[in-house]
Protein backbone atom coordinates (compact mmCIF):
# COMPACT_ATOMS: atom_id res chain seq x y z
CA UNK A 1 0.00 0.00 0.00
CA UNK A 2 2.03 3.08 -1.03
CA UNK A 3 1.39 5.93 -3.15
CA UNK A 4 3.36 5.87 -6.33
CA UNK A 5 4.16 9.09 -8.64
CA UNK A 6 6.12 9.35 -11.79
CA UNK A 7 5.52 12.96 -13.63
CA UNK A 8 6.48 14.35 -16.65
CA UNK A 9 5.15 17.95 -17.44
CA UNK A 10 6.76 20.75 -19.83
CA UNK A 11 5.45 24.29 -19.13
CA UNK A 12 5.89 26.65 -22.28
CA UNK A 13 7.43 29.69 -21.81
CA UNK A 14 5.32 32.97 -21.78
CA UNK A 15 5.62 36.33 -20.60
CA UNK A 16 6.24 35.83 -17.01
CA UNK A 17 7.61 32.56 -16.80
CA UNK A 18 10.86 30.92 -18.78
CA UNK A 19 9.84 26.79 -20.02
CA UNK A 20 10.07 24.50 -17.26
CA UNK A 21 10.16 20.87 -17.37
CA UNK A 22 8.80 18.52 -14.37
CA UNK A 23 10.36 15.15 -14.58
CA UNK A 24 10.12 13.25 -11.18
CA UNK A 25 9.54 9.74 -10.19
CA UNK A 26 9.18 8.59 -6.52
CA UNK A 27 6.88 6.31 -4.03
CA UNK A 28 5.58 7.06 -0.41
CA UNK A 29 5.38 4.11 1.71
CA UNK A 30 1.95 3.85 3.98
CA UNK A 31 2.62 5.56 7.65
CA UNK A 32 5.80 7.60 5.78
CA UNK A 33 6.18 11.48 5.49
CA UNK A 34 8.70 12.11 2.83
CA UNK A 35 10.01 15.23 2.64
CA UNK A 36 9.95 17.22 -1.05
CA UNK A 37 12.99 19.88 -0.60
CA UNK A 38 13.78 22.17 -3.01
CA UNK A 39 14.03 26.56 -3.83
CA UNK A 40 11.05 28.27 -5.17
CA UNK A 41 10.54 27.30 -8.62
CA UNK A 42 12.17 24.04 -8.06
CA UNK A 43 8.91 21.93 -9.02
CA UNK A 44 7.90 20.98 -5.13
CA UNK A 45 4.19 22.20 -5.66
CA UNK A 46 3.73 21.40 -9.03
CA UNK A 47 4.33 17.91 -8.39
CA UNK A 48 1.88 18.53 -5.36
CA UNK A 49 -0.83 20.12 -7.70
CA UNK A 50 -0.52 16.70 -10.24
CA UNK A 51 -1.08 14.42 -7.75
CA UNK A 52 -4.01 16.24 -6.52
CA UNK A 53 -5.23 16.63 -10.41
CA UNK A 54 -5.30 20.31 -10.32
CA UNK A 55 -2.87 20.76 -13.21
CA UNK A 56 -2.48 17.55 -15.72
CA UNK A 57 1.36 16.19 -16.64
CA UNK A 58 1.61 15.25 -19.97
CA UNK A 59 2.87 11.80 -19.23
CA UNK A 60 3.29 9.49 -16.20
CA UNK A 61 1.18 7.87 -13.73
CA UNK A 62 0.06 8.25 -10.28
CA UNK A 63 -1.26 4.96 -8.40
CA UNK A 64 -2.57 5.10 -5.26
CA UNK A 65 -3.04 1.94 -2.77
CA UNK A 66 -3.37 -0.28 -6.18
CA UNK A 67 -6.22 2.63 -7.55
CA UNK A 68 -4.95 4.77 -10.66
CA UNK A 69 -5.60 8.23 -10.76
CA UNK A 70 -3.71 8.88 -13.58
CA UNK A 71 -2.30 6.98 -16.45
CA UNK A 72 -1.03 8.74 -19.61
CA UNK A 73 -0.70 5.59 -21.12
CA UNK A 74 -3.98 4.26 -20.56
CA UNK A 75 -5.79 7.61 -20.33
CA UNK A 76 -7.18 7.83 -17.13
CA UNK A 77 -7.46 11.12 -15.04
CA UNK A 78 -9.58 10.93 -12.14
CA UNK A 79 -10.96 14.71 -11.19
CA UNK A 80 -9.71 15.73 -8.10
CA UNK A 81 -12.96 15.27 -6.50
CA UNK A 82 -12.87 11.16 -7.01
CA UNK A 83 -8.91 10.79 -5.97
CA UNK A 84 -9.52 10.99 -2.13
CA UNK A 85 -6.21 13.10 -1.60
CA UNK A 86 -5.87 15.42 1.20
CA UNK A 87 -4.35 18.89 -0.06
CA UNK A 88 -2.99 21.28 2.72
CA UNK A 89 -2.87 24.65 0.57
CA UNK A 90 -0.35 26.67 1.92
CA UNK A 91 -2.78 29.44 2.82
CA UNK A 92 -4.96 26.52 4.46
CA UNK A 93 -8.05 27.70 1.96
CA UNK A 94 -10.31 27.71 4.72
CA UNK A 95 -14.20 28.75 3.64
CA UNK A 96 -14.01 32.06 5.21
CA UNK A 97 -18.03 32.34 5.37
CA UNK A 98 -18.26 28.88 7.07
CA UNK A 99 -18.00 28.04 10.97
CA UNK A 100 -14.88 25.95 12.46
CA UNK A 101 -17.29 22.54 12.89
CA UNK A 102 -18.75 23.48 8.88
CA UNK A 103 -15.33 23.67 7.40
CA UNK A 104 -14.24 20.61 9.49
CA UNK A 105 -17.73 18.79 8.49
CA UNK A 106 -17.34 19.90 5.04
CA UNK A 107 -15.59 17.45 3.24
CA UNK A 108 -17.15 14.41 4.68
CA UNK A 109 -19.18 12.97 1.69
CA UNK A 110 -22.47 11.72 1.76
CA UNK A 111 -22.36 7.53 1.70
CA UNK A 112 -24.62 5.33 -1.06
CA UNK A 113 -27.90 4.41 1.09
CA UNK A 114 -27.14 6.76 3.61
CA UNK A 115 -29.86 9.18 4.70
CA UNK A 116 -29.41 12.91 5.19
CA UNK A 117 -29.84 12.61 8.94
CA UNK A 118 -27.54 9.93 9.24
CA UNK A 119 -25.16 11.41 7.26
CA UNK A 120 -25.47 14.84 8.93
CA UNK A 121 -24.92 13.11 11.98
CA UNK A 122 -21.87 11.09 11.17
CA UNK A 123 -20.61 14.17 9.46
CA UNK A 124 -20.79 16.18 13.11
CA UNK A 125 -18.99 12.65 14.83
CA UNK A 126 -16.13 13.31 12.72
CA UNK A 127 -15.80 16.56 13.06
CA UNK A 128 -16.02 16.73 16.96
CA UNK A 129 -13.77 13.78 16.98
CA UNK A 130 -10.88 15.72 15.12
CA UNK A 131 -11.40 18.84 16.41
CA UNK A 132 -10.40 17.14 19.96
CA UNK A 133 -7.89 15.81 18.33
CA UNK A 134 -6.37 18.33 17.56
CA UNK A 135 -7.01 21.05 20.37
CA UNK A 136 -9.77 22.84 18.95
CA UNK A 137 -13.24 21.58 19.68
CA UNK A 138 -13.52 25.16 21.60
CA UNK A 139 -13.55 27.11 18.53
CA UNK A 140 -16.49 25.11 17.09
CA UNK A 141 -18.93 28.34 16.13
CA UNK A 142 -15.84 31.03 15.30
CA UNK A 143 -15.35 31.92 11.71
CA UNK A 144 -11.76 31.56 9.94
CA UNK A 145 -11.20 35.70 9.95
CA UNK A 146 -11.83 35.24 13.95
CA UNK A 147 -8.63 32.98 14.79
CA UNK A 148 -5.35 32.49 14.64
CA UNK A 149 -2.63 31.55 11.99
CA UNK A 150 -1.93 28.17 14.03
CA UNK A 151 -5.56 27.53 14.88
CA UNK A 152 -6.49 28.25 11.49
CA UNK A 153 -3.81 25.49 10.42
CA UNK A 154 -5.41 22.75 13.01
CA UNK A 155 -8.95 23.84 11.39
CA UNK A 156 -7.55 22.91 8.09
CA UNK A 157 -5.71 19.82 9.25
CA UNK A 158 -8.99 18.72 11.55
CA UNK A 159 -10.51 19.11 7.68
CA UNK A 160 -8.67 16.80 6.11
CA UNK A 161 -8.64 14.26 8.76
CA UNK A 162 -12.14 14.14 8.90
CA UNK A 163 -12.31 13.71 4.97
CA UNK A 164 -10.64 10.30 5.43
CA UNK A 165 -7.92 10.81 2.57
CA UNK A 166 -5.84 8.09 1.66
CA UNK A 167 -2.91 10.40 0.60
CA UNK A 168 -2.14 13.31 2.21
CA UNK A 169 -0.21 16.07 0.61
CA UNK A 170 1.22 19.22 2.73
CA UNK A 171 2.29 22.55 0.70
CA UNK A 172 4.86 24.39 3.43
CA UNK A 173 2.34 23.84 6.08
CA UNK A 174 4.66 26.02 8.42
CA UNK A 175 5.22 28.98 5.91
CA UNK A 176 2.49 31.09 7.61
CA UNK A 177 3.64 30.19 11.50
CA UNK A 178 6.41 32.28 13.48
CA UNK A 179 9.21 30.03 14.51
CA UNK A 180 8.03 29.21 18.22
CA UNK A 181 4.30 27.92 16.89
CA UNK A 182 6.53 26.38 14.57
CA UNK A 183 8.34 23.98 16.94
CA UNK A 184 5.53 24.03 19.01
CA UNK A 185 3.21 22.15 16.42
CA UNK A 186 5.98 20.58 14.59
CA UNK A 187 5.85 17.49 16.90
CA UNK A 188 2.28 17.24 17.45
CA UNK A 189 1.78 17.38 14.13
CA UNK A 190 3.79 14.49 13.22
CA UNK A 191 2.58 12.45 16.04
CA UNK A 192 -0.76 12.75 14.67
CA UNK A 193 0.02 12.34 10.99
CA UNK A 194 2.04 8.72 11.81
CA UNK A 195 -0.87 7.78 13.80
CA UNK A 196 -3.27 8.32 10.95
CA UNK A 197 -1.04 6.81 9.10
CA UNK A 198 -1.44 7.08 5.17
CA UNK A 199 1.81 8.22 2.97
CA UNK A 200 2.50 12.09 3.61
CA UNK A 201 4.45 14.38 1.11
CA UNK A 202 6.15 17.36 2.94
CA UNK A 203 6.86 20.27 0.86
CA UNK A 204 9.21 22.74 1.69
CA UNK A 205 12.34 24.53 1.34
CA UNK A 206 13.50 24.76 4.38
CA UNK A 207 15.99 21.93 5.54
CA UNK A 208 15.74 22.05 9.56
CA UNK A 209 12.01 21.86 9.13
CA UNK A 210 11.83 18.54 6.91
CA UNK A 211 14.62 16.94 8.73
CA UNK A 212 13.02 17.08 11.79
CA UNK A 213 9.77 16.38 10.24
CA UNK A 214 10.45 13.90 7.64
CA UNK A 215 11.12 10.09 7.87
CA UNK A 216 12.91 10.65 4.45
CA UNK A 217 13.84 13.25 2.71
CA UNK A 218 14.34 14.19 -1.64
CA UNK A 219 15.54 17.24 -3.36
CA UNK A 220 14.40 18.54 -6.43
CA UNK A 221 15.94 21.10 -8.24
CA UNK A 222 15.31 22.65 -11.68
CA UNK A 223 11.99 20.26 -11.95
CA UNK A 224 14.23 17.03 -11.38
CA UNK A 225 15.24 14.67 -8.33
CA UNK A 226 18.70 14.87 -7.82
CA UNK A 227 20.35 11.23 -7.85
CA UNK A 228 16.76 10.73 -8.61
CA UNK A 229 17.68 6.69 -9.43
CA UNK A 230 18.59 5.82 -5.38
CA UNK A 231 15.63 7.55 -4.59
CA UNK A 232 13.15 5.61 -6.38
CA UNK A 233 14.91 2.63 -5.71
CA UNK A 234 14.78 3.71 -2.02
CA UNK A 235 11.64 4.55 -2.07
CA UNK A 236 10.38 1.17 -3.04
CA UNK A 237 11.97 -1.07 -0.92
CA UNK A 238 10.37 0.67 2.02
CA UNK A 239 7.22 0.18 -0.21
CA UNK A 240 7.77 -3.19 -0.68
CA UNK B 1 -58.10 61.19 -8.08
CA UNK B 2 -54.54 60.58 -8.88
CA UNK B 3 -53.89 57.41 -10.80
CA UNK B 4 -52.07 55.09 -8.64
CA UNK B 5 -51.57 52.17 -11.16
CA UNK B 6 -47.99 53.13 -12.47
CA UNK B 7 -46.40 52.69 -9.32
CA UNK B 8 -47.63 48.83 -9.26
CA UNK B 9 -47.55 48.47 -12.78
CA UNK B 10 -43.52 49.44 -12.97
CA UNK B 11 -43.19 47.52 -8.78
CA UNK B 12 -44.37 44.66 -10.36
CA UNK B 13 -42.05 44.63 -13.61
CA UNK B 14 -38.75 45.56 -11.52
CA UNK B 15 -39.61 43.03 -9.11
CA UNK B 16 -40.44 39.58 -11.37
CA UNK B 17 -37.71 40.72 -13.84
CA UNK B 18 -35.11 41.13 -11.33
CA UNK B 19 -36.09 37.84 -9.60
CA UNK B 20 -35.75 36.10 -12.89
CA UNK B 21 -32.53 37.99 -13.75
CA UNK B 22 -31.24 37.30 -10.54
CA UNK B 23 -31.17 33.28 -10.58
CA UNK B 24 -30.82 33.62 -15.19
CA UNK B 25 -27.93 35.72 -14.34
CA UNK B 26 -25.94 34.09 -11.78
CA UNK B 27 -26.76 30.58 -12.86
CA UNK B 28 -25.57 31.89 -16.88
CA UNK B 29 -22.35 33.66 -15.07
CA UNK B 30 -21.39 30.09 -13.60
CA UNK B 31 -21.75 28.42 -16.87
CA UNK B 32 -19.68 31.20 -18.58
CA UNK B 33 -16.98 31.15 -15.84
CA UNK B 34 -15.66 27.40 -16.43
CA UNK B 35 -15.63 28.13 -20.25
CA UNK B 36 -12.54 27.76 -22.93
CA UNK B 37 -11.43 31.50 -23.41
CA UNK B 38 -12.46 32.07 -27.17
CA UNK B 39 -16.04 30.58 -26.45
CA UNK B 40 -16.48 32.63 -23.49
CA UNK B 41 -15.19 35.42 -25.40
CA UNK B 42 -17.73 34.93 -28.07
CA UNK B 43 -21.12 34.32 -25.54
CA UNK B 44 -19.62 37.22 -23.10
CA UNK B 45 -20.08 39.85 -26.38
CA UNK B 46 -23.86 38.43 -26.88
CA UNK B 47 -24.95 38.21 -23.46
CA UNK B 48 -23.56 41.83 -23.29
CA UNK B 49 -25.16 43.54 -26.47
CA UNK B 50 -28.43 44.57 -24.88
CA UNK B 51 -26.11 46.63 -22.40
CA UNK B 52 -24.74 48.88 -25.14
CA UNK B 53 -27.70 48.49 -27.73
CA UNK B 54 -30.08 51.51 -28.05
CA UNK B 55 -32.99 50.28 -25.97
CA UNK B 56 -35.18 50.82 -28.67
CA UNK B 57 -33.04 48.85 -30.87
CA UNK B 58 -33.97 45.78 -28.67
CA UNK B 59 -37.07 46.73 -28.24
CA UNK B 60 -37.33 46.10 -31.82
CA UNK B 61 -35.68 43.17 -32.06
CA UNK B 62 -38.31 41.78 -29.37
CA UNK B 63 -40.99 42.69 -31.60
CA UNK B 64 -39.85 41.09 -34.62
CA UNK B 65 -39.04 37.84 -32.13
CA UNK B 66 -42.34 38.01 -30.30
CA UNK B 67 -44.38 38.92 -32.59
CA UNK B 68 -47.09 37.05 -34.31
CA UNK B 69 -44.89 35.70 -37.37
CA UNK B 70 -41.44 35.58 -34.92
CA UNK B 71 -40.14 32.60 -33.47
CA UNK B 72 -40.90 32.97 -29.86
CA UNK B 73 -44.44 34.62 -30.98
CA UNK B 74 -45.18 31.37 -32.54
CA UNK B 75 -44.29 28.85 -30.19
CA UNK B 76 -45.78 31.19 -27.39
CA UNK B 77 -49.37 30.54 -29.57
CA UNK B 78 -48.53 26.86 -29.29
CA UNK B 79 -48.66 26.71 -25.54
CA UNK B 80 -51.62 29.39 -25.87
CA UNK B 81 -49.87 32.58 -24.90
CA UNK B 82 -51.56 34.54 -27.68
CA UNK B 83 -50.74 39.02 -27.80
CA UNK B 84 -48.18 38.37 -25.47
CA UNK B 85 -47.00 41.71 -26.94
CA UNK B 86 -48.81 45.45 -25.38
CA UNK B 87 -49.83 43.06 -22.03
CA UNK B 88 -48.17 43.47 -18.96
CA UNK B 89 -46.21 40.55 -19.54
CA UNK B 90 -44.61 42.18 -22.31
CA UNK B 91 -43.33 45.03 -19.49
CA UNK B 92 -41.37 42.07 -17.92
CA UNK B 93 -39.86 40.92 -20.74
CA UNK B 94 -38.24 44.13 -21.96
CA UNK B 95 -37.45 44.92 -17.96
CA UNK B 96 -35.40 41.32 -18.25
CA UNK B 97 -33.59 41.75 -21.32
CA UNK B 98 -32.36 44.80 -20.48
CA UNK B 99 -31.40 44.59 -17.20
CA UNK B 100 -29.67 40.90 -17.60
CA UNK B 101 -26.45 41.97 -18.64
CA UNK B 102 -25.35 43.99 -15.38
CA UNK B 103 -26.36 41.58 -13.43
CA UNK B 104 -24.92 38.82 -15.35
CA UNK B 105 -21.69 41.15 -15.21
CA UNK B 106 -21.91 41.62 -11.78
CA UNK B 107 -21.88 37.83 -10.90
CA UNK B 108 -19.21 36.73 -13.28
CA UNK B 109 -16.90 39.42 -12.03
CA UNK B 110 -17.68 38.17 -8.48
CA UNK B 111 -16.87 34.55 -9.60
CA UNK B 112 -13.61 35.83 -11.08
CA UNK B 113 -12.43 37.29 -7.50
CA UNK B 114 -13.11 34.28 -5.58
CA UNK B 115 -9.77 32.95 -4.73
CA UNK B 116 -8.96 29.57 -6.71
CA UNK B 117 -7.31 27.78 -3.91
CA UNK B 118 -10.56 27.84 -1.98
CA UNK B 119 -11.94 25.83 -4.80
CA UNK B 120 -9.69 23.24 -5.52
CA UNK B 121 -9.56 22.63 -1.34
CA UNK B 122 -12.98 21.94 -1.88
CA UNK B 123 -12.78 19.84 -5.04
CA UNK B 124 -9.92 17.72 -3.07
CA UNK B 125 -12.39 17.48 -0.55
CA UNK B 126 -14.74 15.46 -2.68
CA UNK B 127 -17.27 18.38 -3.27
CA UNK B 128 -19.35 17.81 -6.45
CA UNK B 129 -19.47 21.33 -8.63
CA UNK B 130 -23.05 21.93 -7.89
CA UNK B 131 -22.16 21.53 -3.72
CA UNK B 132 -19.01 24.19 -4.67
CA UNK B 133 -21.10 26.81 -6.38
CA UNK B 134 -23.77 26.86 -3.48
CA UNK B 135 -21.71 26.47 -0.30
CA UNK B 136 -18.75 28.09 -1.50
CA UNK B 137 -19.10 30.54 -4.50
CA UNK B 138 -22.42 31.41 -4.16
CA UNK B 139 -21.79 32.64 -0.36
CA UNK B 140 -18.26 33.98 -1.51
CA UNK B 141 -19.32 36.01 -4.34
CA UNK B 142 -22.60 37.13 -2.72
CA UNK B 143 -22.10 40.70 -1.89
CA UNK B 144 -21.06 40.93 -5.83
CA UNK B 145 -24.53 39.16 -6.53
CA UNK B 146 -26.35 41.57 -4.09
CA UNK B 147 -25.09 44.81 -6.27
CA UNK B 148 -25.88 43.24 -9.25
CA UNK B 149 -29.45 42.63 -8.34
CA UNK B 150 -29.74 46.28 -7.34
CA UNK B 151 -28.47 47.63 -10.63
CA UNK B 152 -30.97 44.88 -12.59
CA UNK B 153 -34.25 46.40 -10.27
CA UNK B 154 -32.89 50.30 -10.47
CA UNK B 155 -32.22 49.61 -14.49
CA UNK B 156 -35.74 47.71 -14.98
CA UNK B 157 -37.53 50.36 -12.77
CA UNK B 158 -36.35 53.21 -15.21
CA UNK B 159 -36.71 51.09 -18.47
CA UNK B 160 -38.49 53.24 -20.85
CA UNK B 161 -37.53 52.60 -24.80
CA UNK B 162 -37.70 49.02 -25.09
CA UNK B 163 -40.80 48.71 -22.99
CA UNK B 164 -42.37 51.26 -25.02
CA UNK B 165 -41.89 49.33 -27.85
CA UNK B 166 -43.17 46.41 -27.04
CA UNK B 167 -45.55 47.08 -24.31
CA UNK B 168 -46.39 49.99 -25.51
CA UNK B 169 -48.30 53.10 -23.18
CA UNK B 170 -51.70 51.65 -22.51
CA UNK B 171 -52.77 53.20 -18.81
CA UNK B 172 -53.69 50.99 -15.98
CA UNK B 173 -51.84 48.06 -18.29
CA UNK B 174 -48.90 49.23 -19.44
CA UNK B 175 -48.50 52.50 -18.46
CA UNK B 176 -44.88 52.38 -16.07
CA UNK B 177 -43.50 55.18 -14.30
CA UNK B 178 -41.03 56.61 -16.56
CA UNK B 179 -43.80 56.09 -19.19
CA UNK B 180 -46.31 58.19 -16.81
CA UNK B 181 -43.55 60.87 -16.59
CA UNK B 182 -43.28 61.36 -20.32
CA UNK B 183 -46.66 61.97 -20.97
CA UNK B 184 -47.13 63.83 -18.28
CA UNK B 185 -44.57 66.24 -19.25
CA UNK B 186 -45.63 65.94 -22.62
CA UNK B 187 -49.12 67.01 -22.10
CA UNK B 188 -47.59 69.98 -19.87
CA UNK B 189 -49.29 68.06 -16.20
CA UNK B 190 -46.05 69.78 -15.00
CA UNK B 191 -47.85 68.63 -11.36
CA UNK B 192 -48.17 64.84 -11.84
CA UNK B 193 -44.59 64.46 -13.59
CA UNK B 194 -43.25 66.23 -10.50
CA UNK B 195 -45.33 63.54 -8.17
CA UNK B 196 -43.83 60.30 -10.06
CA UNK B 197 -40.44 62.06 -10.49
CA UNK B 198 -40.46 62.13 -6.29
CA UNK B 199 -41.86 58.88 -6.28
CA UNK B 200 -39.14 57.33 -8.62
CA UNK B 201 -36.77 58.98 -6.22
CA UNK B 202 -37.48 58.29 -3.13
CA UNK B 203 -37.82 54.03 -4.33
CA UNK B 204 -34.28 54.24 -5.60
CA UNK B 205 -33.09 55.71 -2.75
CA UNK B 206 -34.65 52.98 -0.68
CA UNK B 207 -33.12 50.03 -2.88
CA UNK B 208 -29.77 51.83 -2.89
CA UNK B 209 -30.45 52.24 0.89
CA UNK B 210 -31.22 48.45 1.34
CA UNK B 211 -28.06 47.25 -0.76
CA UNK B 212 -25.66 48.82 1.92
CA UNK B 213 -27.34 47.83 5.01
CA UNK B 214 -27.29 44.45 3.71
CA UNK B 215 -23.35 44.37 2.59
CA UNK B 216 -22.27 46.07 5.49
CA UNK B 217 -24.35 43.40 8.05
CA UNK B 218 -22.79 40.67 5.93
CA UNK B 219 -19.30 41.77 6.85
CA UNK B 220 -20.01 42.50 9.76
Amino acid sequence: MSLEVSLYLKVAPSDSHKPFELDVSFCVAQGEILGLLGPSGSGKSMSLRCIAGIIHPDKGHVRLNGRVLFDSGREIDLPSRERKVGYLFQSYALFPHMSVIKNVASGVGRHKGESYREWKHRAERYSRKYMEMLHIEQLASRYPRQISGGQQQRVALARLFAFQPEAILLDEPFSALDTELKDAIGDELKKTLLSYGCPVIFVSHNVEEVKRFCSRTIRIRDGRLESPGDETRKGLAVWQ
Amino acid sequence: MFDLSPLYISLRAATLSSAIVFVLGTVVARLCYTMQERKATIVDTILTLPLVLPPTVLGFFLLVLFGKNGPFGILLAKIGQRGILFSWKASIIAATVVSFPLMYRSALGAFRQIDQELLWAGRTLGMSEWKLFVHVMVPEAWPGLIAGLALSFSRSLGEFGATLMIAGNIPGKTQTIPMAIYFATAGGDMQTAWIWVGIIVAISCVSLALTTHFDSRRKG
